[in-house]
């Protein structure tokens, strides 16, 4: 054998093992290893079978599509190359060029997606992406080119649309980008990348106030708009993976498509039935779509999995929270417990107060509200419901924590309300009356209304007290001041301690129980 | 050294210089620039370690940068080289810590020599990048550690040694920060700082991350919070106090790892441009009264064209299109290519493409760079130090255990603000982790050499081989008491092609405070102008050609 023969045989070997090095797969999760050798196996044996060329470079070709799903670039190009080496099937090399351009190989994609629309004159994905890359290039004549012949074939594609008006912008055509925006943006109004190209074209022509008032108007992402890329879309559904349809989800959440993040998500879970986090993302958005028994049952699930999680177990109390059964009103307060028993956090904790509020419970629930005022002591929101509990449990000491909510929030009408009754529930009747005369300046309603029964009870005014109630009767917290007017006209010197609401009054439903 | 005579002449006096030697300038230069990698040569043995132990531990991946300092005041830029070392088990008394390297001076060879002992700079912390200024006015360069950790800040006692003052200087805030930027923000004369604080990550709260194919992998940084930035204003006798909350910048949160000083809306105060990753990046502008604003998202300088949050690493701040505003350029994660932002008078367009930048970045993860005239031709050119975070798909198939190395990137300026990507010899062909770049005239020839520190692997010295091209450089010196940082420098025949003093920007390290200009073929003696911080307007010249001048303020002539 001569020198060159022996230098191109290891050069031939070397390249054999340049496309195959034995660590490629070596660090992925096992099952995933095991499909994508199964997957190369079934390519080689395909590609060194007889027959036509297109069908070897299709063995190929597939093996690409599976690696570019898992987002195995490298490897997916390679596929690709291989796939073309068989022969030039505009899809290989469409799919060749995308894999480029997503590793931030530009020009090798563009001169692939060149190939592609010379063999393929209809396909507008490839004019798209090949104008694209003409514009990254900074070829905007090229690139102006590419894209009007995309647009051609798809008017109605906001995509193309911006991306023409990014290549008149880049001219200094703020005017022709401007216009060809807005018609963009009628097509995809959820699209939060051309509200910032809006912004930014408006900007450019001088005009700050109409640039701020898109820059407001942005939904809160920044998604291109839609592509048909049916290639892609086969290239995806290969994936066949959780991560992917995690991602699609995360995907259609930002468009606001809930439905379509339902979907994704439940796909998800049933390809990783053993991923936990997976299973917590879907229950809240099941509770959304008002499938709450699903989403308890997919909680029950996962806490079977991980009988540690916080998080389950937060979300149990949250969706049985609002159940009328009893029995469910005892468990959601349970998993509250064991969720703050593992991580402590306030969102948590205020779900176990408002649920031991709710239940009666009320020195449980002061010492919840107690330790969310201690952490976050500039929300005023702990500090009332944390006067309301103690108030509750008979202890006067409620009406300084409604004080400090109101030092939080001078003008908070129903911090008022409660402080007024609190106020004479605690024996300051004059102080009582001026809180609910001057509250009631501001909302003559049952409720303040009754709040100066209470005060008229206090002040030992028990005709006045007895007049004001019933006049609000069949409301039940004028039967509380009713029965307490009773009960003092009877002589009773120890009536039972008075609460500043009726038990079943919707004053003792904090936001998380409505 | 100093046998050699101090290489800067006052403004008028007679000089000679090396533009004699420029008397053969080929045409078109552009073509025959080149860079030669000579640290070993030169004595720059510097290796950074990053203490990686199997974790993926994020710190690991984000240092370090390198500063260029004449802190002996001998004319020769020094290097210090900023280490990282163990992340864990860091009570050691062995631990690896910065260096710093004095320049022998020796004209026409690049020599260093090793005095970190003697010059009393004991870097404690994990570091990860270097800012330099004269924080007391006293005529040399002070420098501040930027770490994962309390920073530190060393006074310059004039004498070859540094003091840590961190503790009486009130700058020992314990979050994490990569870049830091000294600058003057309210006109006394004095150096403020501003710290750019990364993430909230610590080997507590550190988490097990997978990529999109379920491999192990460092965490993005959306894993961990941002951490609100720093502002300290400097106080006089080496006391910095945080004015963070009265200067308003306080309740961003970025995850900020470059940052640059400039005054980009032309109002005549300092403002500040940070570099966030994967957030948007901050403007924040001066508003002269001791606050600032974000104005990034209205300036269109907070994302890129498409409205979308880049990873952002390194930034550099000049009027590259000599329009009189300072524009941006970004370093981004591979994939996103970087960014050139052109300053419109107060707002921001992206322009990456159509310069030339953004196509042939996208496969390079890009740390610090810098504007600078590579040729000498009179425009600037740029450099990016590149690195990845993410495994090289090939370098993890192929068994390295760090394969995130990648080519550093030259770009040179066609002379219309067009850029193309330039080979600059084989010395970037090299494939390493790079991070901090930091960009000087380390052998006083004239023309812009670059020191690039490399996380996990030795630092680099680029010498700038180009062709000789006349040039003209100048140091500022301010009047006593005051500093120059922040001073603006023209060409007369220029009037729009400003540069601005200053050592900041690039990703964690330090630049060469002085100016050079590439004069292309002409040795003609040059007047400037220097608007200096205190708002003086002076003329100096004729200065020579192919030398250093010294322009002291209140020495020049009325303009």
């Amino acid at each position: 054998m001569s020198a060159w023969a022996l230098l191109l045989a290891a050069l031939a070997a070397g390249g054999v093992a340049a496309a195959e090095p034995p660590r490629q797969l070596d660090d992925l999760p096992d099952a995933l290893a095991n499909v994508l050798r199964d997957a190369r196996a079934d390519a080689k044996r395909r590609a060194g079978e007889p027959g036509e060329a297109s069908v070897r470079a299709d063995a190929w070709g597939d093996l690409g599509m599976l690696y570019h799903a898992h987002r195995l670039r490298h490897l997916a190009q390679d596929a690709y190359r291989r796939a073309l080496a068989e022969a030039d099937v505009p899809r290989w090399r469409y799919l060749h060029a995308v894999v480029l351009s997503e590793r931030g190989e530009i020009a090798r994609g563009a001169a692939d997606f060149q190939r592609v629309v010379q063999a393929q004159p209809r396909n507008m994905a490839a004019w798209y992406r090949l104008g694209v890359a003409r514009f990254l290039a900074g070829d905007l004549e090229a690139a102006a080119a590419a894209l009007a012949r995309s647009r051609r074939l798809q008017p109605d594609s906001a995509l193309a649309l911006a991306a023409l008006a990014d290549v008149a912008s880049a001219r200094g055509d703020a005017a022709a980008a401007l216009k060809l925006l807005e018609r963009a943006w009628t097509l995809e109004p959820q699209a939060g990348q051309l509200a910032y190209k809006l912004a930014m074209a408006h900007r450019a022509q001088g005009n700050v106030e109409q640039a701020r008032r898109w820059l407001d108007r942005r939904p809160d992402n920044s998604l291109a708009p839609k592509i048909d890329d049916p290639l892609l879309l086969e290239v995806a559904r290969k994936s066949r993976s959780a991560r992917f349809y995690e991602n699609a989800a995360d995907w259609a959440l930002a468009r606001d498509d809930q439905e379509g993040a339902l979907k994704a998500l439940r796909s998800a879970v049933d390809l990783a039935p053993e991923d936990a986090r997976l299973g917590l993302r879907l229950v809240p958005m099941l509770a959304r779509a008002g499938v709450a028994e699903e989403a308890i049952q997919e909680v029950r699930r996962v806490l079977a999995l991980d009988a540690n999680s916080a998080p389950g177990w937060y979300l149990l109390a949250y969706l049985l929270r609002a159940s009328p059964d009893p029995e469910d009103r005892k468990e959601a307060m349970s998993a509250a417990q064991r969720s703050l028993a593992l991580a402590d956090d306030a969102e948590t904790r205020a779900l176990a107060a408002a649920l031991a509020l709710r239940a009666g419970l009320f020195q449980d629930a002061a010492a919840h509200y107690a330790s969310l005022a201690q952490r976050q002591p500039s929300e005023g929101i702990f500090h009332y419901w944390l006067g309301l509990a103690r108030l509750g449990a008979g202890d006067c000491g409620g009406r300084q924590s409604l004080a400090q909510a109101l030092r939080l929030r001078k003008s908070w009408g129903e911090a008022h309300l409660v402080l007024a009754r609190a106020d004479a529930l605690c024996g300051d009747g004059e102080a009582a009356q001026r809180r609910a005369q001057a509250l009631l300046k501001a909302k003559d309603d049952a409720d303040t209304r009754l709040t100066l029964a209470f005060a008229a009870f206090a002040l030992g005014q028990l005709d006045e007290a007895r007049r004001l109630a019933q006049a609000e009767l069949p409301h039940a917290d004028a039967a509380l001041v009713l029965d307490a007017v009773a009960a003092r006209a009877a002589g009773n010197a120890e009536p039972p301690p008075m609460l500043p609401f009726a038990r079943e009054s919707e004053w003792w439903l904090p936001a998380e129980l409505r | 050294m100093t046998t050699l005579a101090v290489p800067f002449a006052r403004p008028g006096l007679p000089v000679l210089g090396l533009w004699l030697a420029f008397g053969a300038v080929a045409s078109p230069l552009s073509a025959q620039v080149r860079f030669v990698e000579v640290a070993e040569s030169a004595g720059l043995d510097f290796a950074h370690v990053n203490g990686m132990a199997g974790e993926r531990w994020l710190a690991e991946i984000v240092g370090a940068g390198v500063g260029v300092l004449d802190f002996d005041g001998d004319g020769w830029l020094d290097i210090w080289l900023v280490q990282g070392g163990p992340l864990a088990g860091r009570e050691r008394a062995d631990l690896p810590g910065d260096r710093l390297f004095r320049n022998l001076g020796q004209r026409g060879r690049l020599g260093f020599a090793d005095i970190t002992a003697e010059s009393g700079v004991r870097a404690s912390g994990y570091g990860m990048g270097i800012a330099t200024g004269d924080i007391d006015n006293d005529g040399d360069a002070d420098v501040l550690l930027a770490n994962f950790g309390a920073n530190q800040l060393f006074e310059n006692l004039g004498d070859g040694r540094f003091r840590d003052i961190t503790a009486h200087a009130g700058l020992a805030a314990a979050e994490w920060s990569a870049s830091a930027s000294f600058a003057d923000i309210d006109g006394d004369g004095r150096l403020d700082l501003y710290v750019g604080n990364y993430l909230d990550f610590t080997l507590d709260n550190h988490k097990d991350c997978r990529d999109i194919a379920s491999r192990a992998s460092y965490c993005a940084p959306s894993a961990y919070r941002g951490v609100p930035d720093r502002l300290y204003r400097n106080l006089g006798r080496n006391r910095f106090a945080d004015v963070s909350a009265a200067a308003g910048i306080q309740g961003a949160f970025g995850g900020a790892l470059g940052v640059v000083a400039e005054d980009f809306d032309n109002d005549g105060d300092t403002d500040f441009y940070v570099a966030n990753d994967g957030v948007e990046n901050l403007l924040w502008l001066n508003r002269g009264d001791g606050t600032f604003v974000d104005q990034a998202l209205l300036a269109g300088a907070a994302f890129n064209a498409n409205g979308a949050a880049e990873a952002s690493m390194g930034v550099a701040a000049e009027d590259f299109d000599g329009d009189c505003d300072a524009d941006l350029f970004v370093t981004h994660l591979a994939t996103e290519t970087n960014t050139l932002y052109v300053n419109n008078g107060g707002w921001f367009a992206d322009a990456s493409n159509r310069a030339g930048v953004a196509a042939s970045s996208g496969p390079y993860t890009g740390f610090g760079t810098g504007w600078f005239d590579a040729d000498n031709d009179g425009d600037l050119d740029l450099f990016s130090a590149n690195g990845a975070v993410l495994a090289v798909p090939a370098q993890r198939d192929a068994g390295i255990a760090y394969p995130l190395r990648q080519r550093n990137q030259l770009w040179l300026n066609d002379g219309t603000g067009r850029y193309a990507e330039h080979a600059g010899g084989p010395a970037f062909a090299l494939e390493e982790v790079s991070r901090g770049a930091a960009f000087a005239d380390l052998d006083n020839d004239g023309d812009i050499d670059i020191v690039v520190a490399n996380n996990s692997g030795r630092a680099r010295l680029y010498r700038n081989d180009s062709p000789p091209a006349s040039w003209l450089g100048v140091a500022l010196r301010a009047v006593a008491g005051k500093n120059a940082i922040g001073a603006r420098v023209w060409q007369e025949s220029a009037p729009c092609g400003r540069r601005r003093m200053a050592t900041d920007g690039s990703y964690a390290s330090a630049n060469d405070p002085r100016l050079v200009f590439g004069l292309g073929a002409s040795r003609q003696a040059q007047f400037v102008r220097v608007l200096w911080p205190s708002g003086e307007e002076e003329r100096f010249g004729p200065l020579a050609a192919g030398r250093y001048h010294i322009l002291r303020q209140r020495e020049g002539s009325k303009p």
